[in-house]
């Protein structure tokens, strides 16, 4: 009826939007079918593109923005095509895009939402948050710190006694680790730390590296100057990755990965 | 027996008392007033839900018929790195005679593959001599090609996928800038 309210997780590499449906909390995809958007914008011929087709063009659009959310709360102003525009305003953007694909799941307009930020987000960087769903045309009803927000969808808010909780945030290129107090169905957040330049990608780079090495040592042929047969291992890695949070081992195979004297070689670890 | 039944008018209900049937009215009317209250009320929250269940309807269809266009996707994305191996096995290069007829049926099957994944919505995203599109191309890096245009593919690196109108895996390629 109009008054829903979105819950929105503004990542400095991808956001996701949710709404609550039957006391759960959804996921609504996006319309490429994706469950998060790329936290990228781009300008092109005066338009704005938001999202994976944003990242896409990183390469050849020098008007690309990434990770604006490290910039929040500061004076930063990026200069696109002669014009400045504030963190917020580019937030906004992606805002703007996150709204507009629940308003197409929903099918009605979204007016007011609720943003998540970091926990040692200071005040100047939790009202430019809000600033930016102001511009974006989004009412910011609460900005919720991300590891409370954690911990509530794990309903350790229904737990019925007082305890203090152990938060891990490992993103795609930050780390947070929050300690929270609760008691009384209040969350207090003690402390707070963390490395932001920290993330999954750092442990694909790992798992790569010794592809790398194992092919090297096994085939004598270097891999990591073959820029095609490396997007294969970084892809290999990023799966391996994946796998082995729920399994115990996993297969690596890359068949003609790379051509030798004596003919295409191939790729196989476990 | 001849008893005489004495049938006793109600005086009382016949001079009723006029503030007793005063107050009685009002209560009635009250009644009334808060019953009506409550029709309005009911109606409204019927026309809520409602209006909640039309939308609840054609959201779940519309999600419907998308999850049943694309039931295959993630089957199909894990079967792409198969596709893109076979199809590297059979760009070999310096391969004896012998070896060659035996790909020539392999190229066969290949096919037989690729008509089987075009006939359930599969389709190659063209990329090579294009302009970029970022859409469904993705720059992985930029080239210096006089031969080419700005902004046009020089060289397609990964094929690119579509599976009816949603890109499922954007084709990697080299830009001329």
């Amino acid at each position: 009826m109009g008054n829903k309210i979105i819950g929105i997780d503004l990542g400095t590499t991808n956001s996701c939007v949710s709404v609550m449906e039957n006391g759960e909390a959804k996921v609504i995809a996006n319309p490429e079918g994706l469950r998060t958007t790329a936290s990228v914008v781009s300008f092109k011929n005066g338009e704005i593109v938001v999202g994976e087709a944003a990242k896409r063009q990183a390469v050849t659009n020098k008007d690309t923005v990434m990770s604006i959310k490290r910039h929040m709360g500061t004076g930063y102003k990026e200069n696109v095509n002669g014009k400045d525009y504030t963190p917020q305003e580019i937030s906004a953007m992606i805002l703007q895009n996150l709204k507009a694909t629940a308003e197409a799941y929903l099918g009605e307009s979204v007016n007011r939402a609720v943003i998540t930020v970091p926990a040692y987000f200071n005040d100047a960087q939790r009202q430019a948050t809000k600033d930016a769903g102001k511009i974006a045309g989004l009412e910011v009803e609460r900005i919720i710190n991300e590891p409370t927000a954690a911990a509530l969808a794990f309903g350790v808010d229904k737990l019925d006694k007082e305890q203090k909780v152990l938060v891990y945030d490992l993103g795609g290129g930050t780390f947070d680790v929050s300690i929270l107090d609760l008691a009384d169905g209040m969350f207090e957040v003690l402390a707070t730390a963390g490395d932001n330049r920290l993330g999954g990608d750092d442990f694909d780079q790992k798992v790569m590296d010794w592809i790398v090495a194992e092919f090297k040592k096994d085939q004598g042929v270097d891999l990591s100057n073959d820029k095609m047969a490396m997007q294969r291992v970084k892809e290999a890695a990023e799966k391996a990755k994946k796998d082995v949070s729920g399994m115990m081992q996993t297969q690596i195979s890359l068949p003609f990965i790379s051509a030798g004297a004596a003919g295409p070689l191939h790729l196989e670890l476990t | 027996m001849a008893e005489e039944k004495k049938v006793e008018d109600n005086v009382e209900v016949e001079e009723s008392d006029e503030v007793v049937e005063e107050s009685q009215e009002a209560l009635l009317q009250k009644q009334i007033e808060k019953l009506q209250d409550e029709v309005t009320t009911w109606k409204t929250d019927y026309y809520k839900v409602f209006a909640d269940m039309e939308n609840l309807k054609r959201r779940l269809e519309k999600e419907h018929q998308n999850s049943l266009k694309f039931m295959l996707q993630s089957f199909i994305e894990e079967l792409l790195p198969v596709v893109d191996n076979f199809e590297r096995s059979l760009n070999t290069q310096n391969l004896s005679e012998e070896v060659q007829t035996f790909l020539k049926g392999y190229q066969m099957i290949f096919d037989q593959l690729m008509n089987i994944l075009k006939k359930n919505g599969v389709e190659v995203i063209e990329a090579q001599g294009k302009e970029f599109d970022p859409n469904i191309h993705q720059a992985v890096m930029t080239a210096q090609d006089e031969n080419y245009d700005s902004n046009i593919v020089v060289e397609e690196l990964q094929k690119g996928y579509k599976l009816k109108d949603r890109v499922i895996r954007a084709s990697l390629v080299k830009v001329n800038e």
